[in-house]
């Protein structure tokens, strides 16, 4: 990849990542979106869009609750699908990238919350003269250029890593790559676990199994699904006007599936 | 009802409101472990001072209020915002107006209103807007990812340009009885329900682990999956999402589960079971 359609797919990612955070998370940042993106500027918009889809089932669980420090997809889905298309390989090798990545790119995460902070002191004295003009020039300035470690990295791995990524691929055995194959079935797995951990209760845990029944013996579309889950949600929240009270204190009762 | 509580008359409140819809938008961009969303809090609430408040001190006071911890998700910000808009109105008509409650309503929302917000979007919307996106793009249709943004954004954005207007009619009373009587403990059993119902048919559908292995026996040939499938249809990745449960509750980081779900694939590859 040349020097140039690096620097451009750096500075797309970059205002995508601003975009994602200055607009209330409108899941523009997400592997499903990316990869076709980084696929149309490399020429294979089809790769891209593929690649897209494993990657995002694989990440589908990655998300950021509170202050959480979840691993990097989108750097992940970025750099793994641009070496996948440079190279001239498939969607595997995409992943054999992106999840290493991932895991390394949430460090980055951390340093722009770090670097973001360091403005707080700054900030004070600025609401203390009310300096509004101030006040609205540190926030916009924050919201991107913190990122710069984060956007040099992945223009560097753009620019000079197929080589590197090259290199290591001829050193896979092939059936390594047959594995990390079968490894992409197993993966949403951990992020169906991610969203588990936030929702499940006893109480609750009925509705799981509902879903699960639904799918395995009658082959609803997952939108049917979730209509059904609609329609128990209302007859079960919206009608029922005595327990409420009790429907609160049982959120609290988040209970270990396994009473270990 | 409905229209009544996102109604605003005041050309000037209602220019001022969309303001404060745009930049509530922004509350996370600046994001740190110290103050949280408190710089995104104070810009958001600019307008609405200078607005409100014509003396540069009381102005200046404003913004330190509004500079202090704050974190909620930012779709759902909007209520809050809208609400403290309504809060400072008051404030600056009213001298005896207790200052303070602004900020402790503001705390005592923020958690609850996070919590739908995870819920309802996180748990929920992303879900089933991300599935349906993931089917269509694995057909190698990019309409995979635009018919994902339009449905998550659809319903999202209703609640975060709405969710100001709401914020600044209904008043604290009404958001602080709705958090205490348990309506809002409602719309997020209720999105749980949704959310749980979805996750559980995707597991089924998404997570693929089978075993192609065969086992020979005393020379009659058994299929390990067909023995599986008859006891339950995806028993596998029903299982393999509890085991990962499992470690998540023991406080191991899903990435490293991911690396190690990579060194099972090619381990079952060379032994030859997957």
């Amino acid at each position: 990849m040349g020097v140039l359609m690096a620097l451009i797919i750096t500075l797309v990612v970059w205002v995508i990542t601003w975009a994602e955070a200055w607009f209330a998370y409108p899941m523009i940042n997400t592997p499903l979106v990316l990869c076709p993106i980084v696929g149309l500027l490399l020429g294979d918009f089809q790769a891209g869009i593929i690649a897209g889809a494993t990657l995002q089932m694989v990440f589908l669980g990655v998300m950021q609750i509170g202050g959480t420090l979840p691993a990097d997809a989108s750097l992940g889905a970025v750099i793994g699908v641009a070496f996948s298309i440079t190279l001239g390989q498939d969607v595997e090798t995409a992943l054999t990238f992106a999840v290493p990545i991932a895991a390394l790119g949430s460090t980055f995460t951390l340093l722009k919350y770090i670097i973001n902070g360091l403005v707080n002191p700054y900030v004070e004295k600025l609401v203390e003269k009310g300096d509004t003009k101030g006040i609205e020039r540190v926030h916009f300035l924050v919201s991107f250029v913190p990122d710069l470690p984060k956007m040099a990295i992945l223009f560097v791995a753009l620019a000079w890593g197929t080589g590197f990524a090259q290199g290591m691929l001829d050193a896979i055995p092939a059936v390594v790559q047959s594995g990390l194959d079968y490894a992409t079935g197993l993966m949403p797995a951990v992020g169906f676990a991610l969203l588990l951990r936030m929702m499940w209760s006893k109480q609750m845990a009925v509705f799981f199994f509902f879903g699960v029944i639904l799918v395995c013996f009658f082959n609803v579309p997952i939108v049917g699904v979730a209509c059904v889950g609609l329609i128990l949600a209302i007859i079960l929240e919206a009608n029922d006007k005595g327990t409420a009270v009790a429907a609160v204190a049982s959120d609290n009762g988040e209970e270990d599936l396994f009473n270990d | 009802m409905i229209n009544q509580a996102l109604k605003v008359n005041d050309a000037e409140d209602k220019k001022m409101l969309k303001k404060v819809f745009w930049r509530t938008m922004t509350l996370s961009s600046t994001y740190n472990y110290e103050r949280m969303q408190a710089l995104g809090y104070v810009y958001t609430m600019i307008p609405v001072i200078k607005r409100y408040y014509k003396d540069e001190d009381q102005r200046i006071e404003a913004y330190k209020r509004h500079y202090e911890l704050f974190n909620t998700t930012p779709t759902m910000g909007g209520f809050i915002t809208g609400l403290s808009t309504s809060m400072e109105k008051e404030a600056s008509k009213d001298e005896e107006f207790d200052k303070t409650s602004i900020n402790a309503v503001k705390l005592s929302l923020m958690g609850p209103f996070a919590g739908i917000g995870d819920s309802l979007f996180q748990g929920s919307l992303r879900i089933i807007a991300l599935g349906i996106g993931i089917a269509l793009a694995a057909q190698g249709s990019i309409l995979g990812a635009v018919i994902h943004l339009l449905l998550y954004n659809v319903v999202a954005h209703l609640l975060r340009y709405y969710g100001v207007f709401a914020g600044y009619n209904m008043g604290s009373t009404f958001l602080k009885s709705a958090s205490e009587n348990g309506l809002l403990g409602k719309i997020t059993k209720g999105a749980g329900i949704v959310g749980l119902m979805t996750v559980g048919a995707m597991t089924c559908s998404m997570v693929s682990f089978s075993i192609p292995a065969v086992a020979k026996i005393q020379g009659s040939e058994l299929v390990v999956q067909d023995m599986l499938d008859q006891i339950f249809p995806n028993l596998l990745p029903l299982l393999l999402t509890f085991a990962c449960y499992k470690l998540l509750k023991k406080n191991v980081k899903p990435i490293w589960i991911m690396l190690g779900m990579m060194v099972v694939g090619v381990l079952g590859k060379v032994i030859g079971i997957f």
